[in-house]
Parts: structure tokens; C-alpha cells; sequence
């Protein structure tokens, strides 16, 4: 499909990049350091604390269960989210073509439009009465027949079918066509 | 498209994350068993231990705004930048919308240049229609990458997003067929 740079450069496309949450990550980290070293020094200048002595902050904590029990669960919370955002693969909704020359990536939405659009012109009903969904190796696309004209399910899904495999889309998607029973007055 | 590291950008995230969450463990420790921390703190008047935890919270604070700053610097302005020869993306971008401004498919183009590891990358990121097509499209596209190429003297390696925007929305679908 592509080489080299094209090639990592696809892989990128397709997973989301974390430097967002890092940087809100590592801001509340900052903010966490900057309140502990401000204790800090406060207490190594005789100085009254702003709520406690950094290592007496546990202690005050202790002394209120609500206070103790609400620290936990946000911090906790932000520990899951974090976690969650390193581990999760944040795979964006697109595709690849195959091409030599570049790295061409499509975004699903525009696929299933696609894939609606040459359906409708091959069950000859208003693009309105086609619906698209793209899954990671399936496409569903629903058609609301007009009435009083039949539309039959295989030549929808090989018109889908051929339209991704003619374009090159990779990885692979197998289409479903699903003819809905009631019809709609075009 | 920028080439920060993304195992990085995740190690990271999940030793904040781990941090985070042991910190719950700390805090929550006593009202969870009802038993005291199985170590014990220093002293809230420990002034060693004070120092050490003020030049740590330097350390981290110092660590965190440096690699914050240092985020984002990947894109570039230019295309090409040689000795001889510098080529504002701008350029690259005109010969692509000349291509592409009477494609049926296509609503609007941008084309960014990135740093890359071998050298600059270019990403051209066309917004298409609702219900384009798609062969169309991808024929558009690439004739129009020809025409850079043919125009530049030189094939820059090139992504191509091919996605939905703003414009999208506000154009009509594409009519004919």
C-alpha cells in the first residue's frame, strides 16, 4: 500500500494522539507539585500553613471522613481516566486506500455516504431512503423502498461491496443489505 | 500527523494514572479498613524531609511545564526547505484547490506540512461532499497530486484525509450523478 514514511504516517492517522491528555495529565500533576512544594517552603519559613503541613495532610484529611472519602474518589478518578486513555487503542473511524503514490485515509462517514449514494442510484429510490452504517469489517445499509416498486437485498450489497473493493478500501468490509418492509411515497 | 512519541505520550499517561490512583489508596487507606497506614510519614515539622519533598515537587513541576512547552512544534510552515530552495506550503496548497475548486465532490482542500523523521511530510485534507463519489473523489485527488508533483519537480511524500467538515455540512449534496 505504501512505504516509509507514508506508511508510518498512516499509522498515525489512525490511532488518536494522546499528547492532549497528557498535557491535562501532567497540568494537574503540576498544580498537585506546586501546592505540595508551596507547603513546603511555607513550613521551611516558620510560615502558617495554607491548609496543612505537607506530610500533616493526611492526617487532616483522616480527621473528616467526607473530606478523606471525596479526595479519594477524585483522585482515583482522575488514576482511572488516565489509565483508561494509555491503554485504549483511541482508534479513529477511517480507512485506507491503496495507492502507490500517496496514503490516502477516509474517514467512515464519508464512505457510508458514498456507499448510500450508489445505492440509491442502483435501487433507483431519493438518497434520503438509504442509511449507511460502517463497522469495523461490516457495512449495513438499510433501504426504504418506495412503494409499490421492489427493490431486492443482493444487488444493494453487491453495489456496495464493489464500490469499496473498486476504490481500494482496506481493511476489507463485508456489506449487509437489509430492505426495510414498509415503503415510503417518493 | 506531528512526530511527538506516542508510546511516550501513553508511559506517561499511565504512570500519572498509576500515581493518581495510589494516592487514592493513601487517602482512602484508614476509611477503607479501619486500620492505620502500614508505614508512617515524617513528621509534619520534619524540615530534611521537607526539603526533600520541595525539591521534588521543583523537579516534577520543572519536568511537566518543559514537556508541556515542547509539545505541538511539528508542523511546518514550509514545504520544501534546501539550500537553494524554499517553498511555502501556500504554494503547494494553490496548485492543489486549482486542481480540485471545480471537482463535484469536493468542498474544500488544506494542505499542511510536518516534520517527519525522514523530512517533511505534507497532509492534504480535502472535506468532501455528502454523497460524493468516491472513485470520483480519489481520481480528483490524485490528479491533483500529479499536478503538484509535475509542478513542483518533486513527489513529497503525501498523506491524504479525505474527511467531512464545517463546509460539508453547509454545501449541498452532490447533485448529478
Amino acid at each position: 500500500m505504501t512505504t516509509g514514511v507514508s506508511a508510518r504516517a498512516a499509522r498515525r492517522m489512525r490511532f488518536r494522539s494522546r499528547s492532549a491528555a497528557v498535557i491535562v495529565a501532567l497540568l494537574a500533576v503540576t498544580l498537585g507539585a506546586v501546592y505540595l512544594g508551596t507547603e513546603a517552603a511555607l513550613v521551611l519559613l516558620s510560615q502558617p500553613p495554607l491548609v496543612s503541613a505537607p506530610f500533616g495532610l493526611l492526617d487532616a484529611a483522616d480527621a473528616d471522613p467526607l473530606v478523606s472519602g471525596g479526595a479519594a474518589a477524585v483522585l482515583a478518578l482522575i488514576g482511572v481516566v488516565c489509565l483508561v486513555c494509555a491503554v485504549t487503542p483511541g482508534r479513529f473511524r477511517r480507512r485506507f486506500i491503496a495507492d502507490e503514490r500517496a496514503t490516502i485515509v477516509v474517514d467512515d462517514d464519508v464512505l457510508a455516504s458514498s456507499i448510500s449514494r450508489s445505492v440509491a442510484i442502483e435501487a433507483k429510490v431519493a438518497r434520503s431512503q438509504v442509511r449507511t452504517s460502517l463497522g469495523r469489517r461490516r457495512a449495513e445499509v438499510r433501504v426504504t423502498p418506495t412503494t409499490g416498486f421492489d427493490v431486492s437485498d443482493e444487488p444493494v450489497r453487491q453495489v456496495g461491496e464493489q464500490l469499496l473493493a473498486r476504490g481500494g478500501v482496506t481493511p476489507p468490509v463485508k456489506t449487509r443489505a437489509v430492505i426495510e418492509r414498509s415503503g415510503v411515497i417518493a | 500527523m506531528t512526530s511527538s512519541n506516542r508510546v511516550m505520550n501513553r508511559m506517561l499517561l499511565a504512570l500519572v494514572g498509576l500515581l493518581f490512583a495510589a494516592a487514592s489508596v493513601l487517602v482512602a487507606w484508614p476509611l477503607v479498613t479501619g486500620t492505620a497506614r502500614p508505614f508512617t510519614l515524617p513528621a509534619a515539622d520534619d524540615t530534611a524531609a521537607t526539603a526533600v519533598l520541595l525539591g521534588g515537587a521543583v523537579v516534577v513541576v520543572a519536568l511537566s511545564v518543559t514537556w508541556i512547552v515542547t509539545r505541538g512544534r511539528g508542523r511546518r510552515s514550509l514545504a520544501i526547505e534546501t539550500t537553494g530552495l524554499r517553498l511555502d506550503t501556500t504554494a503547494v496548497e494553490s496548485v492543489v484547490r486549482d486542481e480540485l475548486q471545480n471537482h463535484p465532490d469536493i468542498v474544500a482542500a488544506r494542505v499542511q506540512a510536518y516534520r517527519s523523521r525522514d523530512g517533511r511530510t505534507l497532509l492534504l485534507s480535502v472535506q468532501a461532499r455528502t454523497h460524493a463519489d468516491l472513485l470520483a473523489l480519489t481520481d480528483g485527488v490524485r490528479a491533483a497530486i500529479a499536478r503538484a508533483d509535475a509542478t513542483l519537480g518533486v513527489a513529497l511524500p503525501i498523506v491524504v484525509h479525505i474527511t467531512t467538515g464545517l463546509r460539508t455540512a453547509m454545501a449541498s449534496s452532490r447533485s448529478t450523478h
